[in-house]
Protein backbone atom coordinates (compact mmCIF):
# COMPACT_ATOMS: atom_id res chain seq x y z
CA UNK A 1 0.00 0.00 0.00
CA UNK A 2 1.28 3.37 -0.80
CA UNK A 3 2.15 6.14 1.77
CA UNK A 4 -0.89 7.79 2.65
CA UNK A 5 0.24 11.12 1.32
CA UNK A 6 0.96 9.41 -2.13
CA UNK A 7 -2.01 7.63 -1.84
CA UNK A 8 -3.55 10.79 -0.97
CA UNK A 9 -1.98 12.52 -4.41
CA UNK A 10 -3.48 9.76 -6.66
CA UNK A 11 -6.46 9.81 -5.41
CA UNK A 12 -6.76 13.33 -6.57
CA UNK A 13 -5.42 12.78 -9.97
CA UNK A 14 -7.72 9.90 -10.01
CA UNK A 15 -10.44 12.28 -9.22
CA UNK A 16 -9.11 14.76 -11.90
CA UNK A 17 -9.10 11.99 -14.58
CA UNK A 18 -12.96 10.96 -13.50
CA UNK A 19 -14.26 14.30 -14.45
CA UNK A 20 -12.88 14.59 -17.66
CA UNK A 21 -15.56 12.83 -19.19
CA UNK A 22 -16.87 14.35 -22.40
CA UNK A 23 -20.19 16.29 -22.43
CA UNK A 24 -23.31 13.93 -23.72
CA UNK A 25 -24.64 15.51 -26.73
CA UNK A 26 -27.89 14.71 -25.76
CA UNK A 27 -27.66 16.29 -22.47
CA UNK A 28 -25.83 19.21 -23.32
CA UNK A 29 -28.96 19.88 -26.43
CA UNK A 30 -31.73 18.81 -23.25
CA UNK A 31 -29.83 22.04 -21.28
CA UNK A 32 -29.81 23.83 -24.07
CA UNK A 33 -33.37 23.57 -25.04
CA UNK A 34 -34.21 24.52 -21.49
CA UNK A 35 -32.00 27.41 -21.57
CA UNK A 36 -33.70 28.45 -24.86
CA UNK A 37 -36.95 28.07 -23.07
CA UNK A 38 -36.41 29.66 -20.29
CA UNK A 39 -35.02 33.14 -22.20
CA UNK A 40 -37.69 32.92 -24.47
CA UNK A 41 -40.15 32.64 -21.18
CA UNK A 42 -38.62 35.34 -19.30
CA UNK A 43 -38.38 37.89 -22.29
CA UNK A 44 -41.19 37.62 -23.80
CA UNK A 45 -43.71 40.02 -22.90
CA UNK A 46 -46.86 39.46 -20.75
CA UNK A 47 -49.12 41.82 -21.59
CA UNK A 48 -51.77 39.90 -22.84
CA UNK A 49 -54.71 39.25 -20.39
CA UNK A 50 -55.89 35.67 -20.57
CA UNK A 51 -59.14 35.01 -18.60
CA UNK A 52 -58.25 31.29 -18.75
CA UNK A 53 -55.06 32.05 -17.09
CA UNK A 54 -56.26 34.78 -14.88
CA UNK A 55 -59.10 31.97 -13.48
CA UNK A 56 -56.94 29.63 -13.15
CA UNK A 57 -54.38 31.82 -10.89
CA UNK A 58 -57.43 32.86 -8.76
CA UNK A 59 -58.67 29.81 -7.75
CA UNK A 60 -55.39 28.42 -7.26
CA UNK A 61 -54.64 31.28 -4.71
CA UNK A 62 -58.06 30.95 -3.21
CA UNK A 63 -57.36 27.26 -2.25
CA UNK A 64 -53.69 28.54 -1.41
CA UNK A 65 -55.46 31.11 1.08
CA UNK A 66 -57.89 28.27 1.90
CA UNK A 67 -56.31 25.50 2.90
CA UNK A 68 -52.79 26.63 4.17
CA UNK A 69 -54.73 28.61 7.43
CA UNK A 70 -56.22 25.64 7.94
CA UNK A 71 -53.60 23.23 8.51
CA UNK A 72 -51.88 25.46 10.95
CA UNK A 73 -52.06 23.97 14.74
CA UNK A 74 -53.16 26.19 17.65
CA UNK A 75 -50.24 26.64 19.30
CA UNK A 76 -47.36 29.12 18.03
CA UNK A 77 -46.60 27.68 14.27
CA UNK A 78 -44.46 29.30 12.51
CA UNK A 79 -45.80 30.91 9.21
CA UNK A 80 -44.81 29.78 6.11
CA UNK A 81 -42.17 32.08 4.00
CA UNK A 82 -44.60 34.35 1.82
CA UNK A 83 -41.96 34.35 -0.81
CA UNK A 84 -42.08 30.42 -0.91
CA UNK A 85 -45.81 30.56 -0.45
CA UNK A 86 -46.26 33.03 -3.67
CA UNK A 87 -43.79 31.17 -5.69
CA UNK A 88 -45.43 27.81 -5.16
CA UNK A 89 -48.91 29.05 -5.99
CA UNK A 90 -47.66 31.15 -9.41
CA UNK A 91 -45.75 27.56 -10.09
CA UNK A 92 -49.22 25.63 -9.27
CA UNK A 93 -50.91 28.22 -11.83
CA UNK A 94 -48.29 27.69 -14.56
CA UNK A 95 -48.70 24.03 -14.32
CA UNK A 96 -52.62 24.14 -14.85
CA UNK A 97 -52.27 25.89 -17.69
CA UNK A 98 -49.71 23.67 -19.13
CA UNK A 99 -51.93 20.86 -20.55
CA UNK A 100 -53.94 22.95 -22.61
CA UNK A 101 -50.80 25.58 -23.18
CA UNK A 102 -48.93 25.46 -26.49
CA UNK A 103 -46.47 26.97 -24.04
CA UNK A 104 -46.41 23.87 -22.00
CA UNK A 105 -42.55 22.90 -22.03
CA UNK A 106 -41.78 26.45 -21.08
CA UNK A 107 -44.69 27.23 -18.25
CA UNK A 108 -43.34 24.02 -16.75
CA UNK A 109 -39.64 24.88 -16.77
CA UNK A 110 -40.65 28.08 -15.36
CA UNK A 111 -43.13 26.37 -12.66
CA UNK A 112 -40.12 23.75 -11.79
CA UNK A 113 -37.19 26.97 -11.40
CA UNK A 114 -40.29 28.38 -9.39
CA UNK A 115 -40.38 25.28 -6.91
CA UNK A 116 -36.29 24.97 -6.41
CA UNK A 117 -36.68 28.79 -5.74
CA UNK A 118 -39.10 28.36 -3.27
CA UNK A 119 -37.34 24.95 -2.03
CA UNK A 120 -34.93 27.32 -0.84
CA UNK A 121 -37.09 29.18 1.12
CA UNK A 122 -39.10 26.37 3.10
CA UNK A 123 -38.44 26.41 6.93
CA UNK A 124 -37.02 24.01 8.66
CA UNK A 125 -39.59 22.61 10.71
CA UNK A 126 -40.97 20.10 7.68
CA UNK A 127 -44.30 19.35 9.81
CA UNK A 128 -44.95 23.41 8.62
CA UNK A 129 -48.07 23.09 5.96
CA UNK A 130 -46.03 24.90 3.41
CA UNK A 131 -44.11 21.92 3.36
CA UNK A 132 -46.54 19.96 2.05
CA UNK A 133 -48.01 22.61 -0.32
CA UNK A 134 -44.46 21.94 -2.12
CA UNK A 135 -44.51 18.93 -2.21
CA UNK A 136 -48.13 18.14 -3.23
CA UNK A 137 -47.30 21.22 -6.39
CA UNK A 138 -43.71 18.69 -7.21
CA UNK A 139 -45.96 16.04 -7.34
CA UNK A 140 -48.17 17.58 -9.65
CA UNK A 141 -45.62 18.61 -11.67
CA UNK A 142 -43.91 15.22 -12.28
CA UNK A 143 -47.32 14.34 -13.69
CA UNK A 144 -47.83 16.82 -15.43
CA UNK A 145 -44.66 16.97 -17.55
CA UNK A 146 -45.75 12.66 -17.72
CA UNK A 147 -48.86 13.83 -19.35
CA UNK A 148 -47.46 16.15 -21.73
CA UNK A 149 -44.40 14.47 -22.83
CA UNK A 150 -47.04 11.77 -23.49
CA UNK A 151 -49.35 13.97 -25.71
CA UNK A 152 -46.99 15.40 -27.32
CA UNK A 153 -46.64 13.84 -30.84
CA UNK A 154 -43.03 12.98 -32.23
CA UNK A 155 -42.96 14.94 -35.05
CA UNK A 156 -43.78 17.94 -33.15
CA UNK A 157 -40.66 17.70 -31.41
CA UNK A 158 -38.44 16.20 -34.11
CA UNK A 159 -34.95 16.56 -32.06
CA UNK A 160 -34.27 14.41 -29.69
CA UNK A 161 -34.72 15.09 -25.95
CA UNK A 162 -38.49 14.69 -24.42
CA UNK A 163 -37.48 15.91 -21.12
CA UNK A 164 -36.77 19.03 -21.37
CA UNK A 165 -38.97 20.47 -18.32
CA UNK A 166 -38.43 17.52 -16.31
CA UNK A 167 -34.81 17.18 -15.26
CA UNK A 168 -34.62 20.83 -14.17
CA UNK A 169 -37.11 19.76 -11.33
CA UNK A 170 -35.81 19.01 -7.99
CA UNK A 171 -36.01 15.37 -7.75
CA UNK A 172 -39.44 13.70 -6.77
CA UNK A 173 -40.36 13.82 -3.29
CA UNK A 174 -39.22 10.15 -1.79
CA UNK A 175 -38.49 8.42 1.87
CA UNK A 176 -39.37 10.67 4.85
CA UNK A 177 -37.57 13.79 4.42
CA UNK A 178 -34.45 14.64 7.66
CA UNK A 179 -34.61 18.07 9.21
CA UNK A 180 -31.64 19.77 7.28
CA UNK A 181 -32.05 22.51 5.44
CA UNK A 182 -31.31 23.88 1.77
CA UNK A 183 -28.48 25.95 0.92
CA UNK A 184 -28.57 29.47 3.76
CA UNK A 185 -25.34 30.84 1.91
CA UNK A 186 -27.10 31.74 -1.17
CA UNK A 187 -28.72 29.66 -3.10
CA UNK A 188 -29.35 32.52 -4.81
CA UNK A 189 -28.23 32.71 -8.40
CA UNK A 190 -25.64 35.88 -7.92
CA UNK A 191 -25.14 35.76 -4.50
CA UNK A 192 -21.46 36.51 -3.09
CA UNK A 193 -18.68 35.46 -3.45
CA UNK A 194 -17.92 31.92 -2.12
CA UNK A 195 -15.82 32.56 0.88
CA UNK A 196 -16.31 31.20 4.57
CA UNK A 197 -14.42 28.75 5.66
CA UNK A 198 -14.58 26.77 8.92
CA UNK B 1 -27.75 42.44 -33.68
CA UNK B 2 -24.48 40.62 -34.86
CA UNK B 3 -23.53 36.97 -33.52
CA UNK B 4 -21.16 37.85 -30.91
CA UNK B 5 -17.65 36.01 -31.22
CA UNK B 6 -16.54 36.68 -27.22
CA UNK B 7 -18.03 37.02 -24.00
CA UNK B 8 -19.12 40.55 -23.64
CA UNK B 9 -20.65 40.77 -26.50
CA UNK B 10 -22.14 37.53 -25.87
CA UNK B 11 -23.27 39.07 -22.21
CA UNK B 12 -24.58 42.25 -24.04
CA UNK B 13 -26.86 40.52 -26.76
CA UNK B 14 -27.73 37.71 -23.94
CA UNK B 15 -29.03 40.70 -21.71
CA UNK B 16 -30.92 42.63 -25.19
CA UNK B 17 -32.88 39.20 -24.96
CA UNK B 18 -30.55 37.78 -27.86
CA UNK B 19 -30.67 33.82 -28.02
CA UNK B 20 -27.75 34.13 -29.89
CA UNK B 21 -25.64 35.56 -26.90
CA UNK B 22 -27.15 32.78 -25.08
CA UNK B 23 -26.33 30.84 -27.21
CA UNK B 24 -22.76 31.73 -27.53
CA UNK B 25 -22.39 31.48 -23.68
CA UNK B 26 -24.25 28.31 -23.14
CA UNK B 27 -21.64 26.64 -25.80
CA UNK B 28 -18.53 28.67 -24.36
CA UNK B 29 -19.08 27.65 -20.41
CA UNK B 30 -20.95 24.52 -20.71
CA UNK B 31 -17.47 22.43 -20.31
CA UNK B 32 -16.21 24.02 -17.52
CA UNK B 33 -19.48 24.20 -15.88
CA UNK B 34 -19.88 20.69 -16.44
CA UNK B 35 -16.66 19.36 -15.55
CA UNK B 36 -17.36 21.59 -11.92
CA UNK B 37 -20.46 19.51 -11.17
CA UNK B 38 -19.15 15.73 -12.60
CA UNK B 39 -16.25 16.55 -9.40
CA UNK B 40 -18.92 16.47 -7.40
CA UNK B 41 -21.42 13.54 -8.68
CA UNK B 42 -20.75 9.91 -9.75
CA UNK B 43 -23.45 9.90 -11.80
CA UNK B 44 -22.98 12.02 -15.12
CA UNK B 45 -26.98 12.16 -15.23
CA UNK B 46 -26.59 14.31 -11.47
CA UNK B 47 -23.89 16.32 -12.81
CA UNK B 48 -26.22 17.16 -16.37
CA UNK B 49 -28.78 17.83 -14.40
CA UNK B 50 -27.21 20.40 -12.15
CA UNK B 51 -25.02 22.09 -15.33
CA UNK B 52 -28.92 22.75 -16.72
CA UNK B 53 -30.06 24.03 -13.75
CA UNK B 54 -27.24 26.61 -13.75
CA UNK B 55 -27.86 27.54 -17.18
CA UNK B 56 -31.52 28.32 -16.56
CA UNK B 57 -31.25 30.35 -13.31
CA UNK B 58 -28.18 31.87 -15.18
CA UNK B 59 -31.02 33.30 -17.65
CA UNK B 60 -33.07 34.79 -14.93
CA UNK B 61 -30.19 36.51 -13.18
CA UNK B 62 -28.36 37.67 -15.99
CA UNK B 63 -29.50 41.69 -15.32
CA UNK B 64 -27.37 41.03 -11.70
CA UNK B 65 -24.25 40.90 -13.44
CA UNK B 66 -22.14 44.09 -13.74
CA UNK B 67 -19.62 43.09 -15.45
CA UNK B 68 -18.87 41.67 -19.21
CA UNK B 69 -15.43 40.92 -18.52
CA UNK B 70 -13.78 37.19 -19.01
CA UNK B 71 -13.01 36.51 -15.42
CA UNK B 72 -16.00 37.56 -13.98
CA UNK B 73 -18.22 35.78 -16.04
CA UNK B 74 -16.45 32.95 -15.62
CA UNK B 75 -16.73 33.38 -11.96
CA UNK B 76 -20.44 34.28 -11.83
CA UNK B 77 -21.50 30.83 -13.71
CA UNK B 78 -19.32 29.00 -11.36
CA UNK B 79 -20.67 30.82 -8.40
CA UNK B 80 -24.84 29.67 -9.82
CA UNK B 81 -22.54 26.08 -9.78
CA UNK B 82 -21.58 26.31 -6.98
CA UNK B 83 -24.49 27.36 -5.38
CA UNK B 84 -26.43 24.21 -7.70
CA UNK B 85 -24.02 21.70 -6.49
CA UNK B 86 -24.60 22.61 -2.19
CA UNK B 87 -28.57 22.28 -2.85
CA UNK B 88 -28.73 19.08 -4.96
CA UNK B 89 -26.30 17.93 -2.23
CA UNK B 90 -28.26 18.62 0.55
CA UNK B 91 -31.70 17.74 -1.37
CA UNK B 92 -30.02 14.15 -1.49
CA UNK B 93 -28.84 14.08 1.93
CA UNK B 94 -32.42 15.20 3.03
CA UNK B 95 -34.10 12.37 0.66
CA UNK B 96 -31.64 9.89 1.70
CA UNK B 97 -30.53 9.55 -1.76
CA UNK B 98 -26.85 7.99 -1.92
CA UNK B 99 -24.96 10.55 -4.19
CA UNK B 100 -21.53 7.22 -4.47
CA UNK B 101 -23.42 5.14 -6.75
CA UNK B 102 -21.48 4.41 -9.80
CA UNK B 103 -24.26 4.38 -12.32
CA UNK B 104 -26.02 1.83 -13.92
CA UNK B 105 -24.51 0.18 -17.54
CA UNK B 106 -21.54 2.21 -17.38
CA UNK B 107 -18.29 0.64 -18.28
CA UNK B 108 -17.16 -1.72 -16.46
CA UNK B 109 -13.41 -0.27 -16.95
CA UNK B 110 -14.55 2.77 -14.91
CA UNK B 111 -14.96 0.52 -11.95
CA UNK B 112 -11.18 0.29 -11.95
CA UNK B 113 -9.41 1.14 -9.04
CA UNK B 114 -9.18 5.10 -10.57
CA UNK B 115 -12.95 5.55 -10.49
CA UNK B 116 -13.17 4.14 -6.99
CA UNK B 117 -10.26 5.92 -5.76
CA UNK B 118 -12.07 9.24 -7.24
CA UNK B 119 -15.35 8.13 -5.91
CA UNK B 120 -13.76 8.09 -1.88
CA UNK B 121 -11.97 11.69 -2.87
CA UNK B 122 -16.40 12.88 -3.57
CA UNK B 123 -17.33 11.18 -0.42
CA UNK B 124 -14.60 12.55 1.26
CA UNK B 125 -15.77 15.65 -0.14
CA UNK B 126 -18.99 15.98 1.41
CA UNK B 127 -17.28 16.53 4.89
CA UNK B 128 -16.04 19.51 4.02
CA UNK B 129 -17.67 22.54 4.35
CA UNK B 130 -18.80 24.74 0.53
CA UNK B 131 -16.09 27.03 0.26
CA UNK B 132 -13.55 24.08 1.01
CA UNK B 133 -15.13 21.95 -1.75
CA UNK B 134 -15.01 24.98 -4.22
CA UNK B 135 -11.33 25.80 -4.02
CA UNK B 136 -10.42 22.52 -4.04
CA UNK B 137 -12.51 21.97 -7.56
CA UNK B 138 -11.27 25.17 -8.63
CA UNK B 139 -7.32 24.55 -8.35
CA UNK B 140 -6.99 20.27 -8.64
CA UNK B 141 -10.17 19.89 -11.14
CA UNK B 142 -9.99 23.42 -13.41
CA UNK B 143 -6.57 24.35 -12.91
CA UNK B 144 -7.27 27.62 -11.89
CA UNK B 145 -4.51 28.98 -10.68
CA UNK B 146 -4.53 30.90 -6.50
CA UNK B 147 -4.59 34.11 -8.12
CA UNK B 148 -7.90 33.57 -10.36
CA UNK B 149 -9.83 31.42 -7.99
CA UNK B 150 -9.38 34.94 -5.27
CA UNK B 151 -9.89 37.26 -8.02
CA UNK B 152 -13.58 35.27 -8.25
CA UNK B 153 -13.48 35.31 -4.91
CA UNK B 154 -12.96 38.99 -4.23
CA UNK B 155 -10.24 37.80 -1.52
CA UNK B 156 -6.36 37.83 -0.95
CA UNK B 157 -4.59 35.45 -2.31
CA UNK B 158 -3.49 34.59 0.99
CA UNK B 159 -6.61 33.80 2.29
CA UNK B 160 -7.25 31.17 -0.61
CA UNK B 161 -3.91 29.75 0.07
CA UNK B 162 -4.78 29.27 3.16
CA UNK B 163 -8.72 27.96 2.67
CA UNK B 164 -6.41 25.31 0.63
CA UNK B 165 -4.50 24.14 3.06
CA UNK B 166 -7.06 23.56 5.75
CA UNK B 167 -8.98 21.83 2.86
CA UNK B 168 -6.78 19.36 2.07
CA UNK B 169 -5.82 18.61 5.65
CA UNK B 170 -9.14 18.02 5.91
CA UNK B 171 -9.72 16.08 3.10
CA UNK B 172 -7.18 13.91 3.73
CA UNK B 173 -8.28 13.17 7.24
CA UNK B 174 -11.75 12.37 5.83
CA UNK B 175 -9.45 9.92 2.97
CA UNK B 176 -7.94 8.67 6.29
CA UNK B 177 -11.51 7.56 7.59
CA UNK B 178 -12.65 5.99 4.09
CA UNK B 179 -9.63 4.07 3.54
CA UNK B 180 -9.52 2.97 7.36
CA UNK B 181 -13.19 1.78 7.18
CA UNK B 182 -12.25 -0.07 4.02
CA UNK B 183 -9.77 -1.91 5.50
Amino acid sequence: MSEPHTKVQEALDAWRRATDRQPRPEAQERARRALLASVGAYSSPRTIFSPRRALAFVLIAAMVLFLVPSQFPTKNHTLPPTLATNEISLAASYIAQAPTSPHAQQLLTSAATLLAKAHQQLPQDHSAPVWKQWEDTQKELVTTEREVEHESSPSVSASPSPTTASSTTPKPVEGSPSPSRTSSDGGGDAGSGGGQDN
Amino acid sequence: MPVPNNVSDAVIAAKAGSADGWEWLFAHFYPMVLRYTQAHFARQGDAEDVVQEVFVSASRSLSSLRSVSEPVVEAWFLRIAKYRVVDEIRRAQRFRRPLGEIEEGEDPADLAEGAILAQHVRVALLSLNDAQRDVLVRRFVLDHSLERVAEAWGKPVGAVKALQHRALARLTRELDKVWGDKE
